[in-house]
């Protein structure tokens, strides 16, 4: 490892993984011209700025904790070397490229290991919650989880964007390919379903006040 | 999100924040990023050499193999022979 190696790794595990800036879209363009010209820091707090939604959206086309950080991990380094490419449109924000980049790693990689099996999530020991708090993230994780397992992939991935990775019903049907209209559709007939399966998996009042 | 959200949509937007990364998840992956954005970066050339200089007894032989199969099969290698052959004829 060169030391140019060295001192990006070390600049990236430093970021604080706690809370992240509101996005600002004038921001992000303003880091999305910095980061071309090779600025490094620009393209950290790029990460930075958009892991967690990316993550959050990727997760259900996953089979298991670690296949999500490999597609992450692969979407950002496609997305930072290809921000040469990346021409911002009125209406489509910086988040649903990424996204469009994303679900494309996570499709052929779904399409590579021809499976359909989503496993529950792995717990992982978070040391930012206590062991009741993360008893409870773990059930809500695996609730949601499997929730979502029950959906077609089409409508898991839909559904991911929509409400994973914040994105409009114009971004998401961008992004796949589909029609406005279409994206709607499956939004408002799969949102009801999975606000159902919680409930019967959490109890009500879980479903609505713990996760806001 | 830009467009007016029902309470419905909220519920489940916020339901999906369970399955953000932890800390951890989040500090290897942006090694990962930047290693290999890195490695993207550094030319291709030098990446061979890396690799040679690490082990080359495993690294050098596959390097030689790879040269002959780039000659042997691209219009390069042909080009090389016909004035290799030009040369010495």
């Amino acid at each position: 490892m060169t030391s140019i190696d060295s001192l990006l790794v070390h600049l990236f595990a430093a970021l604080a993984p706690g809370a992240t800036a509101p996005e600002d879209d004038a921001e992000v363009l303003r880091l999305v011209g910095r980061a071309r010209q090779g600025d490094r820091s620009a393209g950290e707090a790029l990460y930075r700025l958009h892991v967690r939604r990316v993550f959050r959206a990727v997760r259900p086309l996953c089979r298991s904790e670690q296949e999500t950080e490999e597609v992450v991990q692969e979407s950002f380094v496609r997305a930072l070397a290809g921000l040469g490419g990346y021409r911002p449109r009125p209406g489509s924000r910086f988040v649903s490229w990424l996204m469009t980049i994303a679900a494309n790693v996570a499709r052929r990689r779904s399409r590579w290991f021809r499976r359909a099996v989503y496993d529950c999530p792995a717990p992982e020991v978070s040391h930012e919650l206590q062991p009741d708090e993360l008893l409870d993230s773990q059930r809500r994780r695996a609730a949601l989880l499997e929730a979502l397992a029950t959906l077609a992939p089409r409508d898991r991935e839909v559904v991911s964007m929509r409400y994973g990775s914040d994105l409009s019903c114009a971004e998401v049907a961008e992004a796949t390919g589909l029609s406005e209209v279409n994206v709607r559709k499956i939004c408002e007939r799969q949102r009801r379903k999975l606000l159902e399966l919680l409930e019967a998996k959490l109890g009500a009042a879980e479903t609505a006040g713990r996760s806001a | 999100m830009n467009e007016r959200l029902d309470p419905d949509d909220r519920r489940l937007a916020s339901a999906l924040t369970a399955l953000d990364p932890s800390a951890d998840q989040v500090s290897r992956m942006a090694g990962a990023v930047a290693a290999q954005v890195a490695r993207r970066a550094r030319a291709l050339s030098a990446e061979w050499l890396e690799l040679l200089r690490q082990r080359p007894l495993v690294n050098g032989p596959l390097a030689l193999a790879g040269a002959c199969v780039m000659l042997a099969t691209t219009p390069f290698g042909t080009l090389l022979w016909g004035l290799l052959s030009a040369g010495l004829g």
